[in-house]
């Protein structure tokens, strides 16, 4: 079963060794950041920083030297993103290229592919947003309408895509849409990297409940594509997705997301903790300890080519349960008014932070979705 | 050596205890012939080094040993004895012969009269021959032989939890060591517990999937509503929780008990534990309510061991307490290095 899964799979000494200077860099480039600045994770957009990270060489660490990557271990990675992400660094701009495009491009993508984005993903120049979720589909990905249709210049790309994290300020995304007609659910659908600049398309950002723009609803109005636009092979599209997620649910970015808040909270209750502080404070921290051991079990996993999709599920889910009881926890044990404007950094952290929370639940596959793929593991039929 | 050890005590297990059994020892019985083989397979002695007779195997070894154990609710101070010979061990000192147990809390006073005072909540201290009980920086081997009375009493499982007393009795061993010996024996106490914990997790887990795939309600089995699917997969995590954490806290103890890690994986096997029970039952439906059917074993031990050597609120306390004193700036750290310092 794949609770057997869980065994301790310490960082190896030579990816813990880039911690120190990783987290000497990250504190020089956060010091001029507020707390509730910090609170974003990995939702800041910071391409001069992005770029900073290239020239460390801290950037599509896992793909090979000849594309500019590092050839390192998903350990090393996992190093860089845990420090970047507990400090609250500014990671959205490379964010999806670093955890996902680059790695699909390097399995699915043609030599051209890899030669044209891997190097500027790596520099961190070059920003990937995904295109998966429809007005009608969001759990039921596999309902998608958007189509491309071959013709005599390539593909014709038609249709919307929705949710786009960061479609406004990204060079291109990778669109999973129907390319064909097939008898089976999942048998027609292809993946396309798509150029944002193209004629016929509009990204419209959405507002969230902040009043913030990060995703975004993207029109394909007949968008010509070039034939090279195919990522893999036609018709693989949902293989080629499901591969995508497993790196999607997988990363501590699943239960960092409000380390900065626990970190406030622990500044706030001071070194004199009362009964119920000490008792839920202790209680985050195992959780938080355990929930990192078990990512590290995943990354293990992925590390050895493995497929660890009901673990990784595991891991959103618990690490989803724990980020959004943070600011509840943070709420019982601090008498504090959250403050939009004005106020502590805690009360602002507080504010921000309860906003953002239904959200991680939702992203990268609500928790439904997971437990379902839980209960599949399980062998529940 | 991890997996030879799996596979032995799961095959003793499987063979040689039933359920029947279980539940005669928590009426008093004491599962000699058990006992016998465990002794005949070395597993008192794996932890302690060759030349003492032993295998010498780390405590990395022996966690999948002792969440085995817990999966088949052995009733029987097997892990109790295993680990105070490696305490010993890890002194110098060679193991001791027959049934071994502990206990953390109380205090006994050595004096030139003799050891006196009580020690409560001895896991089966009434089927001992030896228990190893703190006094201050010492660490002391007693004959319960030597008590002067033994209390008896039971966890929810009704697993034997005596109080022996002592009244000048001469100690078999005196152990002087660099802390509180109380310390040592309620880690290496929370450390099994979690691990045991952890298996009967993995046991009612178990049971409540296949039943799940069995029982058939409004033409299907009930393991094809979401309702309970959802229930099961929360159950699965749990257990994922747990299991991960004890991994760290044997790994992590392989060379002097780490403190944090234990206190991690204590926290959270006795957090999994009250889901998975709750689980389990409702899952079961009213079949599980009953003595005849086995998922009681389980979780009345869930119910027991998850508050025995330290509860969730006083491992939480504990740690709480420590990371508040750390401060913020000291709380990734922390984390990433899996330990806090110590409050002076
Ligand atoms: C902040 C944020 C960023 C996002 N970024 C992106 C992005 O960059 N790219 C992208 O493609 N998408 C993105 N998404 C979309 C995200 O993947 C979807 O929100 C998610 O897949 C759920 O789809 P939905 O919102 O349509 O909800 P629905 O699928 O309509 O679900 C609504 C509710 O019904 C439940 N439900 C649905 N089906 C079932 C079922 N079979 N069984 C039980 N319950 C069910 C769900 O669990 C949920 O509780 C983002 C979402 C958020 C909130």
């Amino acid at each position: 079963m794949f609770i057997e899964q869980f065994r301790y799979h310490p960082i190896p000494a030579e990816a813990e060794a880039l911690r120190a200077e990783v987290r000497a860099f990250v504190a020089e480039h956060t010091a001029h950041m507020s707390l509730r600045q910090r609170a974003d994770s990995w939702m800041g957009f910071d391409a001069d920083f992005s770029r900073k990270l290239g020239e460390r060489g801290w950037l599509g660490m896992a793909l090979p030297r000849r594309y500019g990557g590092a050839e390192a271990s998903a350990f090393s990675r996992y190093v860089v993103i845990e420090e970047l992400l507990a400090a609250g660094a500014p990671v959205s701009a490379h964010w999806f290229s670093d955890r996902q495009s680059g790695l699909q491009i390097l399995h699915h993508g043609s030599e051209a592919q890899r030669e044209q984005f891997l190097p500027a993903i790596c520099r961190g120049e070059c920003y990937f947003c995904i295109g998966m979720s429809e007005p009608g589909s969001g759990s039921d990905l596999a309902s998608i309408k958007s189509k491309a249709e071959k013709n005599d210049q390539g593909w014709l790309l038609n249709g919307q895509k929705v949710w786009t994290t960061n479609a406004h300020r990204s060079h291109y995304m990778i669109a999973l849409v129907r390319s064909g007609e097939s008898e089976s659910r999942h048998g027609d659908m292809s993946q396309f990297i798509v150029d944002l600049t193209l004629p016929g398309i509009t990204v419209r950002p959405i507002k969230d409940l902040t009043g913030s723009e990060h995703f975004n609803e993207v029109f394909f109005d007949n968008v010509q594509l070039p034939p090279e636009a195919l990522l893999g092979k036609e018709g693989e599209g949902w293989s080629q997705v499901t591969g995508e997620l497993a790196m999607e649910r997988s990363g501590p970015e699943r239960f960092l997301s409000c380390l900065i808040l626990m970190q406030a909270m622990i500044a706030e209750i001071g070194a004199n903790a009362d009964a119920l502080q000490q008792r839920e404070v202790g209680r985050l921290t195992a959780r938080l300890m355990t929930l990192r051991q078990m990512s590290l079990a995943v990354t293990h996993l992925l590390d050895q080519g493995e497929n660890p999709s009901v673990a990784a599920s595991c891991v959103k889910d618990l690490g989803a349960v724990f980020e959004q009881e943070l600011p509840e926890i943070a709420q019982l044990l601090c008498d504090v008014e959250p403050t939009q404007s004005g106020g502590s950094d805690l009360a602002q952290v507080m504010a921000y932070l309860t906003q953002q929370a239904p959200s991680f639940s939702l992203r990268g596959g609500t928790r439904e979705i997971l437990r379902g793929i839980i209960a599949r593991g399980l062998g529940l039929r | 050596m991890r997996e030879l050890f799996d596979n032995t005590i799961r095959a003793i297990l499987a063979d040689q205890l039933s359920p029947e059994q279980v539940i005669a020892a928590e009426g008093g019985e004491f599962s000699r012939a058990l006992w016998n083989s465990l002794e005949e397979n070395g597993v008192p002695l794996a932890l302690v080094a060759e030349d003492h007779g032993g295998v010498a195997a780390s405590l990395t070894d022996v966690c999948g040993l002792i969440i085995t154990c817990g999966e088949f609710s052995a009733p029987l101070p097997i892990v109790e004895t295993m680990l105070a010979n490696y305490l010993l061990a890890r002194k110098g000192l060679p193991p001791l012969n027959g049934v071994v147990s502990f206990a953390a809390g109380d205090e006994l006073v050595v004096n030139a009269g003799g050891v006196s005072g009580s020690v409560a909540n001895v896991p089966w201290g009434r089927h001992a021959d030896l228990i190893l009980a703190p006094a201050g920086q010492s660490l002391v081997v007693l004959a319960t032989g030597s008590a002067s009375r033994c209390e008896e009493m039971t966890n929810t499982a009704g697993e034997a939890r005596d109080t022996l007393f002592f009244d000048g009795a001469t100690p078999e061993q005196t152990i002087v060591l660099d802390g509180l010996a109380s310390e040592l024996l309620l880690l290496t106490g929370a450390l099994i517990r979690s691990a045991q914990t952890t298996g009967a997790i993995m046991r009612v887990l178990t049971l409540a999937k296949d039943y799940a795939n069995e029982r058939v309600q409004f033409g299907k089995p009930i393991g094809r509503f979401q309702a309970v699917q959802h229930q099961m997969a929360l159950l699965a995590e749990q257990a994922a929780m747990a299991k991960a954490s004890c991994e760290v806290a044997f790994a992590r103890s392989a060379m002097e008990f780490h403190e944090d890690s234990i206190t991690a994986a204590k926290i959270c096997a006795a957090d999994a534990a009250g889901v998975a029970a709750s689980v389990s039952h409702g899952v079961h439906g009213a079949i599980g309510f009953t003595h005849e059917y086995t998922l009681h074993i389980s979780t009345r031990r869930l119910w027991s061991w998850r508050s025995e050597f330290g509860s969730a609120t006083y491992w939480c306390r504990r740690l709480g307490d420590k990371v508040c004193k750390s401060g913020a700036e000291q709380f990734w750290p922390g984390v990433v290095e899996g330990g806090f310092p110590s409050p002076v």
